[in-house]
């Protein structure tokens, strides 16, 4: 039993100063939804700094993606402050929005020209591909600690068979999925046979 | 600094209402700033097209762009970080009790449910980029399978780019950021330059 859960780094100023550089990267570089956003995140804080596991990444994708607000500015919050506390959840905001400040406030002056700009354009097409690499490879890394075992890989096709043919919201089905796997740890917890499916 | 505070509270409204992906929030920006005469819809819609070309999180493109146009940087700032305020209150609140509670068995148990969706939302999320990237004739949201007639219209340029980022994604393991940058190069070479070659 853990008392207090503490930052992971309270105070750390070197280690600040590099998530504070990597936020000024989540938020130059991505492109399109907050999704797009993950696998950078899961480059950076779990295969180069080794500052978080992969599931403890997916945990924060989870909750960010059931709060009110965006999901690339919750998650990097939650992140900031796993790792030093509110002084970190807000130089992961500023890092975050900072890109954005600058490069739209540069654009409002052209921005027609810009819209409108057939180079921007064709940048954007191969941009939007690339993206999609993106997607898969973190389908792939977040998939391997995240979807184990036969429930995993039964919750993981409801949730993609209920994407694809109903129109619902993605909370609904984030609260199904802790639904399911609360019952499940609770059958599995009284006998050795239990099951779960709710969905 | 009335009309300041005014913009501030509109994106606090538009930030706390949007839950899940930050296109939820096109219809509430559209009221907020039509009905407080900050803009005008097809302003709007030039703002959103702006915000979707330009990297970094969609609604912090947004509030940007949209506080800059109406007010300049300090309506940049202030949309900026009204749109944020909402998240940073309750994910770090969220983030205090989550993280306590994170090794709880029936948290784990929530867990172990919410995992597996999580990564079957991001799996579904590669769909939209598909069908907008590479089948742009077919309709898009709708049906999850192209017929066969836009399977075989498909662009070899964007197969191409397409092959081209899973190749550096997968088996040279460059870095995102790379692998973006480099498709958008070959994005304007195959998409802007070649046409003005052959034409």
């Amino acid at each position: 039993m853990k008392q207090r859960i503490k930052p992971k780094f309270a105070g750390d100023v070197k280690k600040m100063t590099e998530l504070f550089i990597i936020t000024l990267k989540l938020g130059a570089f991505t492109f399109g939804g907050g999704y797009a956003m993950f696998p950078l995140m899961e480059r950076e804080y779990v295969q180069n700094k080794k500052w978080f596991e992969t599931d403890e990444m997916l945990d924060i994708l989870a909750v960010s993606q059931s709060l009110p607000g965006m999901i690339s500015i919750n998650a990097s919050i939650m992140t900031g402050y796993r790792l030093f506390g509110v002084l970190g959840a807000f130089v992961a905001v500023v890092g975050l929005s900072l890109p954005s400040l600058v490069t739209l406030s540069v654009i409002s002056f052209f921005y027609v020209q810009f819209r409108d700009n057939e180079y921007v354009y064709a940048a954007l097409q191969g941009i939007r591909l690339a993206v999609i690499g993106l997607l898969v490879q973190a389908v792939v890394k977040l998939g391997k600690p995240g979807v184990r075992g036969a429930f995993g890989w039964i919750m993981a096709a409801a949730a993609l068979a209920v994407s694809l043919f109903l129109d619902i919201h993605p909370i609904l089905l984030i609260l199904a999925g802790a639904a399911a796997g609360i019952l499940y740890t609770i059958a599995s917890g009284r006998s050795a046979k239990g099951g779960g499916q709710d969905a | 600094m009335l009309e300041l505070l005014r913009m501030l509270w509109a994106f606090f409204k538009i930030g706390l209402f949007t839950i899940g992906g930050g296109y939820a929030m096109i219809p509430l920006i559209t009221r907020e700033m039509v009905g407080n005469g900050w803009m005008t819809a097809a302003e709007v819609a030039d703002v959103i097209a702006i915000a979707e070309m330009t990297p970094g999180p969609f609604a912090l493109n947004t509030a940007t762009f949209a506080g800059m146009k109406t007010m300049g940087v300090g309506g940049a700032v202030a949309c900026t970080f009204g749109v944020m305020l909402p998240s940073l209150i309750i994910a770090m609140l969220v983030a205090r009790f989550f993280f306590h509670f994170q090794d709880h068995r029936l948290v784990q148990g929530a867990l172990s449910g919410i995992r597996p969706v999580v990564v079957a939302l991001i799996a579904y999320s590669i769909w939209p980029v598909v069908s907008l990237s590479l089948f742009p004739g077919a309709g898009h949201g709708g049906a999850a399978f192209a017929g066969i007639a836009e399977l075989l219209s498909v662009d070899w340029r964007a197969v191409l780019v397409l092959a081209v980022s899973f190749l550096m994604l997968f088996w040279r393991k460059w870095h995102p950021i790379l692998v973006m940058a480099a498709a958008g190069a070959l994005g304007i070479a195959l998409f802007r330059l070649l046409p003005m070659l052959t034409a």
